[in-house]
């Protein structure tokens, strides 16, 4: 069974079709792109399937679930993380607070039914054992994390003084934080040179074999995209275009049409 | 005599704050803890003349707490805090006098009613956003300012609440004894001729008492509110409205119930502003619409931007420092003639405070031992 499952999904916004008709499904344990030229619909698509836009029609299927019965702050529980094109970080906290919000649904002082959020709000203000107990586990979750992407140190800096690179780092790491197993990447290469661009090839790589997690990736690096993903989805002006293995999209007419424009005779 | 006093005792104050500012390592820390609590200990008893003035910046910094724990921590502006502070104002004083609740309890009681009101309140207009939801807290206050002249103000007659439910009467045991004790001194100096060397300032400190235990109370409302709020802040609900106002559709697609989550800083905020309404109740002891107009909104607001938005540090700071400026050091300072000047000397000082530590004076603070730290370490920038 597919992992994300997205049937016919229209999202219009006023007279625009942002999202014709998209169907896209995405086995479990795979790379797949998302490509297409600038205002195709990629970070549409992630704002529908994070549930951030109602879509105005179509189907969302996530591990079995109705995706639209979800409200966006639901969704990390299904076990799915994004990242955004530009950076939303949490620039007035420090870096392991931006980690310690993305356990957000995890941190639970005092674990019962019912009366457990209000307990645990007692719990936080008194800051009991409890609270201690939990803070301090998150702690380490989050250095462990750090640890994995080779940014460990930088955990009491302002994220606003970090340079770019680490930042997206950074960003990547709040999303793994949540143990997705989906995760959502909105152009993790933009910005980064030659060098970093490799690496992360190789990070992504690790996240999934190494850690099981299922990655969807928009990406507009071409070497990038042809060297991890294993399918890749081509959308333009909101239509899907072109679907298939790196080597069959790349010779695609229709793809090199989209990203080129046709030729005049 | 006294005067001079006071002034000596809030240099040393100042001192004392910058040095515990700057030196602050843990092995220094707990004197400066020891020495800060016998500086607030023994502030009452030298500055009788301050008292009041003293007693509205210890509220002033609860109630900036409160509107800074929405504004620097949530990113929610709210320009009708006064509201809320005159409705905590009002629930204690029903709640004490017309249920006979001990006075204490009402004032928890307002608090937590105040909040809950708010809670609900907040559920239509948190969803607006910036100015209009300024505009829409701007709308909230002239509602409850029209409750309370038009339905509240009349349970109260002359606006006062009767002494038996304010402070004054818990300290009339100490009260009778010390003026007991002074007449019999003044019965005893018409036979010997000779009055004990401090009976002046004992009969000072005698009719002050009241003031004197609304600072301790309110000192006592204010700590127990810093410790509140800075737990809240280092754990799960101070980061989830951090992630709010650093960004919303992050905060969200990482499991915050945005909505739920700007109703809990409305409510705490709410909170803290109705218990500082039930402390102005009962120490201060009038409740009409003139003691919350719009303008106290206002005064918090500049208050918060004066001492550094975000930070509890910054709501104490600008709020004493706005309260003393304004009700005493200015008066002071200014000849009789220009006391009329006091509001615009104020309102300058705002306006030079936005343009030249726009992030207010605890950041400007930080900087200073920043650069303190880096001249020792031999460390400066080129």
């Amino acid at each position: 069974m597919a992992l994300l499952e997205v049937k016919e999904l229209v999202m219009q916004f006023g007279g625009l079709r942002a999202l014709d008709n998209v169907s896209i499904k995405i086995e479990e344990g795979s790379i797949v792109s998302l490509i297409g030229p600038n205002g195709a619909g990629k970070s549409t698509f992630f704002n529908v399937v994070t549930r951030i836009y109602e879509p105005t029609e179509g189907e969302l299927r996530f591990n079995g679930h109705d995706l639209l019965k979800y409200e966006p702050h639901e969704i990390v529980k299904l076990g799915m993380a994004r990242s955004f094109q530009n950076l939303e970080l949490f620039d007035n906290m420090t870096v392991l607070n931006n980690l310690l919000v993305a356990q957000h649904t995890k941190i639970k002082p005092v674990n019962l039914p019912v009366i457990g959020g209000f307990a645990s709000f007692f719990s936080d203000i008194l800051y009991l054992p409890s609270t201690k107990k939990v803070e301090k586990e998150a702690t380490q979750e989050a250095l462990k994390v750090l640890e994995i992407l080779g940014i460990r140190g930088i955990e009491n800096l302002f994220v606003s003084i970090l340079p770019y690179g680490t930042r997206k780092l950074v960003e990547l790491a709040r999303a793994l934080i949540t143990k997705p197993k989906f995760l959502m990447l909105d152009e993790p290469a933009a910005g980064l040179n030659n060098k970093e661009t490799k690496e992360l090839s190789l990070v992504l790589r690790k996240i999934r074999d190494e850690m099981g997690i299922t990655l969807l990736v928009v990406e507009h690096d071409m070497s990038l995209v042809m060297d991890i993903s294993e399918y890749i989805y081509v959308l333009s002006f909101g239509k899907q275009i072109a679907e298939g293995k790196p080597a069959e999209v790349q010779n695609n007419p229709a793809v090199i049409e989209a990203y080129l424009g046709t030729e005049e005779e | 005599m006294s005067a001079i006093l006071v002034w000596i005792w809030l240099i040393i104050g100042v001192v004392l704050f910058l040095m515990a500012f700057i030196k602050d390592t843990p092995s220094t820390k707990k004197t400066y803890k020891l020495l800060a609590f016998l500086f607030v200990i023994t502030l009452p008893f030298t500055a009788t003349s301050w008292l009041s003035a003293l007693n509205s910046a210890l509220l002033y910094s609860i109630l900036a707490m409160g509107l800074n724990l929405l504004l620097g921590n949530a990113g929610q502006i709210s320009l009708g805090h006064a509201a809320f502070y005159a409705l905590g104002a009002y629930a204690t004083a029903i709640l004490s006098v017309k249920a006979g609740v001990p006075i204490l309890i009402s004032i928890i009681l307002g608090g937590i009613s105040v909040s809950i009101l708010a809670f609900i309140i907040g559920t239509p207009i948190l969803r607006l956003k910036g100015h209009f939801l300024g505009i829409a807290t701007l709308g909230l206050h002239i509602v409850v300012e029209n409750i309370i002249k038009n339905e509240l103000k009349h349970m109260f007659p002359g606006a006062t609440v009767p002494i038996k439910y304010t402070v004054t009467s818990m300290v009339d045991s100490i009260n009778y004894a010390l003026r007991e004790k002074l007449a019999y001194w003044d019965y005893v100096s018409l036979t010997s001729g000779t009055k004990p060397f401090i009976f002046n300032y004992l009969q000072d400190i005698a009719s002050n008492i009241p003031a004197i235990a609304g600072f301790f109370i309110t000192l006592l409302v204010l700590y127990l509110i810093v410790l509140m709020v800075r737990n809240l802040l280092k754990t799960k609900v101070g980061r989830a409205l951090g992630g709010i106002r650093d960004s919303e559709v992050a905060a969200r697609t990482l499991g915050v119930n945005i909505a739920l989550y700007k109703n809990i800083a409305f409510g705490l905020s709410a909170f803290i502003a109705g218990i500082a309404g039930g402390i102005f109740a009962i120490t201060i002891g009038t409740v009409d619409e003139a003691s919350f107009m719009l303008t106290v909104s206002l005064y918090v607001l500049a208050m918060i931007v004066i001492g550094g938005v975000g930070t509890i540090q910054g709501s104490i700071i600008g709020a004493t420092l706005y309260q003393l400026l304004d009700m005493k050091i200015i008066k002071t300072i200014l000849p009789q003639k220009y006391q009329a000047l006091a509001l615009a000397i104020m309102g300058i000082a705002v306006i030079l405070m936005i343009i030249f530590a726009p992030k207010g004076i605890v950041y400007m603070l930080y900087q200073f031992k920043l650069k303190i730290m880096q001249k020792k370490s031999g460390f400066v920038k080129k």
